[in-house]
């Protein structure tokens, strides 16, 4: 019989399947699977802590509380100012020094390469670093200021100061990547691009503005659509370097999704959030794709 | 619009010298060509003029105002380059009104400069679309409309024809001259394409070696070149050359010495002129077939090949080790030995070591 099974040949059904197989099983076993179990556990009143007593089939009940909980608004609307904060500021400096580095000089490609640290530290570790700077007693941060302005500002006990503060650390990990995918879209700009604009008479200005950023976008966009996926889950900064507080006011809503996961162990309803928070980051992925697409399309 | 004057200019690129000494004035309203093969330092001779490219010495000059340390947004210049330029991005119509937005014109002018443009090069279908989709003719058409829609001081064109087919090749050309010609810019156009170079300059530069070979117009450099090169450069296919000895009433031809009578006072001219051993030219197009022909100027020799270029017909024959080439209007497609009119009259005279035109005959 194995005789046999060796001596007939596969069908190229079963030869596809077989060499797909190590690819499909990881994928269900590690994307599929979580996934599934992640969406109906948000249907079920159920914790992790208590996985011996039955779940409790709820329907909808999960998503009804988060949409219409104040408190859980709040954290978007946080998060939200977050990011766009954060965000923006990482594009504007990033592309500023992308545009400086543009131009030859000593030591560009050594200077280039100390700015790409901070992406590669530990975040988590980078946060702890950065509390201790902007601890407003003895922080090097406070020191400054008190330097320029003669007053200390207390920089993570109040609400909006807590939230400039991880600006200011994300921003100082992230820059260094707008930086990088800056530089390399730049530098696809072909240069007979900006001899045909110089001829035209294009200030450097103009030629930034109209040449070089617009035949960037595509680049660009995917680094802006990485970086506000990114820090719309920010997490571990807020853990280090707030807690979340003063009381819950800096939370992000993955702060919150994970301390309802891992603090309360409402498995149930922090499914619920997550699949939330899957919605509405396919939802931006998509805008993208398809502002991509369109991009394709025209050439 | 401006007249361009090219001084003593000399670029060179570490020991490479690309650019030596080139002189040359080009007249408002000119069009003139820089002939060359690759490497000759035309391109690099346009892109001074343009501003792209510093010379190591020597100066450009606008209409007797020496542009040297302006930027090229800044000499009111218009370049079409060889590979397409447009800015993908853009529409049509933005991309030529690129130069003009950059320069802060008022949006109704610039409407008005479109419409205008768009009839001048009759493209107002192509208006809304953008480069990427057009086909490499209409691509030209469009860098074309965009160089000269602001009416700048100089137009340079870098072999602007050479990404285009064939086919559209010849139309885009009778188009670009007849363009040059209705709005009158300064025109500076390379190329390595003689054909181009001869049915649109008004003077053709030709060039080697980062040097300037000759100077004239399409008939001249035809009828009159200075040297070897100069002659086999220009035409198609290029002039054939033997070296040749003058005697009294005949000239030999080759190491054997194949004769050919002319008349003995023509020659005698030549001999005071050139001396009794030279180089001799002689374009293909005067070499004939002409199997019973007597008088002057006859040669007697074998026809190796004979072939057909579209309604042209041409045959090789051998002297020495040379193949030369020459026209049989009639298209006998004879092979073989045979006699061929080799008019003395239309021969021009070399110097065998220099290649320089010797007689002025």
């Amino acid at each position: 019989m194995i005789r046999n099974f060796f001596r007939k040949p596969l069908s190229d059904r079963v030869l596809c399947l077989t060499f797909l197989m190590p690819c499909l099983l990881l994928l269900v076993f590690m994307i599929a699977y979580p996934f599934v179990t992640l969406v109906s556990n948000s249907f079920y009143r159920f914790s992790a802590l208590r996985s011996a007593q039955p779940a409790e089939w709820v329907g909808l009940e999960n998503y009804v509380f988060l949409l219409t909980d104040f408190e859980l608004w709040e954290r978007f609307i946080f998060t939200g100012r977050f990011v766009l904060v954060t965000v923006t500021l990482q594009f504007f400096l990033g592309i500023c020094v992308a545009y400086i580095l543009q131009r030859d000089f000593k030591a560009r490609d050594v200077i280039f390469t100390m700015l790409m640290i901070p992406m590669m530290l530990c975040p988590i570790a980078v946060g702890f670093l950065w509390r201790y700077m902007f601890n407003s007693e003895w922080g090097v941060i406070n020191y400054l200021v008190s330097l320029i302005t003669g007053a200390k500002v207390n920089w993570l006990s109040v609400t909006d100061n807590a939230l400039w503060a991880v600006v200011i650390t994300d921003t100082w990990i992230w820059t260094p990547f707008v930086i990088l995918l800056a530089t390399a879209a730049f530098r696809g700009v072909p240069k007979s691009m900006y001899e045909a604009a110089e001829v035209d008479g294009a200030s450097a200005l103009f030629r930034f503005f109209n040449i070089t950023l617009p035949l960037s976008a595509p680049i660009l966009f995917i680094a802006l659509l990485l970086r506000l996926i990114d820090s719309f889950k920010q997490y571990d900064l807020f853990f280090a370097l707030t807690g979340g507080g003063p009381g819950s006011s800096t939370e992000t809503v993955s702060f919150t999704l994970g301390k309802t996961a891992f603090s309360y162990f409402y498995t149930g309803e922090a499914s619920a959030l997550a699949v939330i928070l899957l919605i509405i980051i396919i939802g931006m992925s998509l805008i993208f794709v398809r502002y991509l697409t369109s991009l394709a399309e025209r050439s | 619009m401006a007249r361009v004057d090219i001084k003593n200019l000399v670029v060179r690129f570490g020991d490479f010298t690309a650019v030596d000494d080139v002189s040359m004035t080009i007249d408002d309203g000119e069009m003139v060509v820089f002939l060359g093969p690759s490497g000759c330092g035309k391109t690099t001779t346009l892109r001074c003029v343009a501003g792209l490219e510093q010379g190591t010495s020597g100066s450009i000059e606008f209409d007797g105002n020496a542009v040297d340390t302006l930027s090229p947004s800044q000499r009111n210049i218009a370049m079409v380059f060889q590979f397409v330029t447009l800015y993908p991005h853009l529409k049509v119509a933005d991309n030529i009104a690129f130069p003009l937005r950059a320069r802060g014109m008022a949006k109704p002018k610039i409407r008005q400069k479109l419409d205008w443009i768009a009839e001048v090069f009759s493209m107002g279908d192509l208006m809304k679309r953008y480069p990427p989709g057009l086909p490499p003719g209409a691509k030209q058409k469009v860098a074309l409309a965009r160089a000269v829609v602001r009416e700048p001081k100089v137009l340079l064109l870098d072999e602007p024809l050479s990404a285009i087919d064939e086919r559209f090749r010849e139309e885009m050309r009778w188009e670009l001259g007849h363009l040059q010609k209705q709005l009158g810019f300064t025109t500076i156009y390379v190329t390595h394409d003689q054909r181009e170079a001869m049915s649109l300059a008004d003077r053709i530069a030709l060039m080697r070696d980062g040097k300037i070979v000759q100077i004239g117009s399409p008939a001249d450099m035809y009828d009159r070149p200075v040297n070897e090169f100069a002659g086999f450069f220009i035409g198609s296919p290029g002039m054939n050359f033997v070296d040749a000895r003058i005697e009294e009433s005949t000239i030999l031809l080759g190491s054997a010495g194949i004769p050919i009578s002319a008349p003995g006072e023509y020659l005698a001219k030549v001999r005071e002129a050139a001396g009794p051993e030279v180089r001799l030219g002689i374009r293909p197009q005067d070499v004939h077939l002409e199997a019973d022909g007597d008088g002057d100027g006859l040669l007697k020799a074998e026809i190796v090949n004979s072939y057909a270029v579209g309604r042209e017909r041409f045959f090789d024959f051998r002297i020495d080790d040379s193949v030369l080439k020459g026209m049989d209007p009639s298209g006998t497609g004879l092979t073989g030995d045979t006699r061929i009119r080799f008019p003395i009259e239309k021969v021009h005279f070399f110097d065998r070591t220099s290649g320089e035109r010797l007689s002025n005959q």
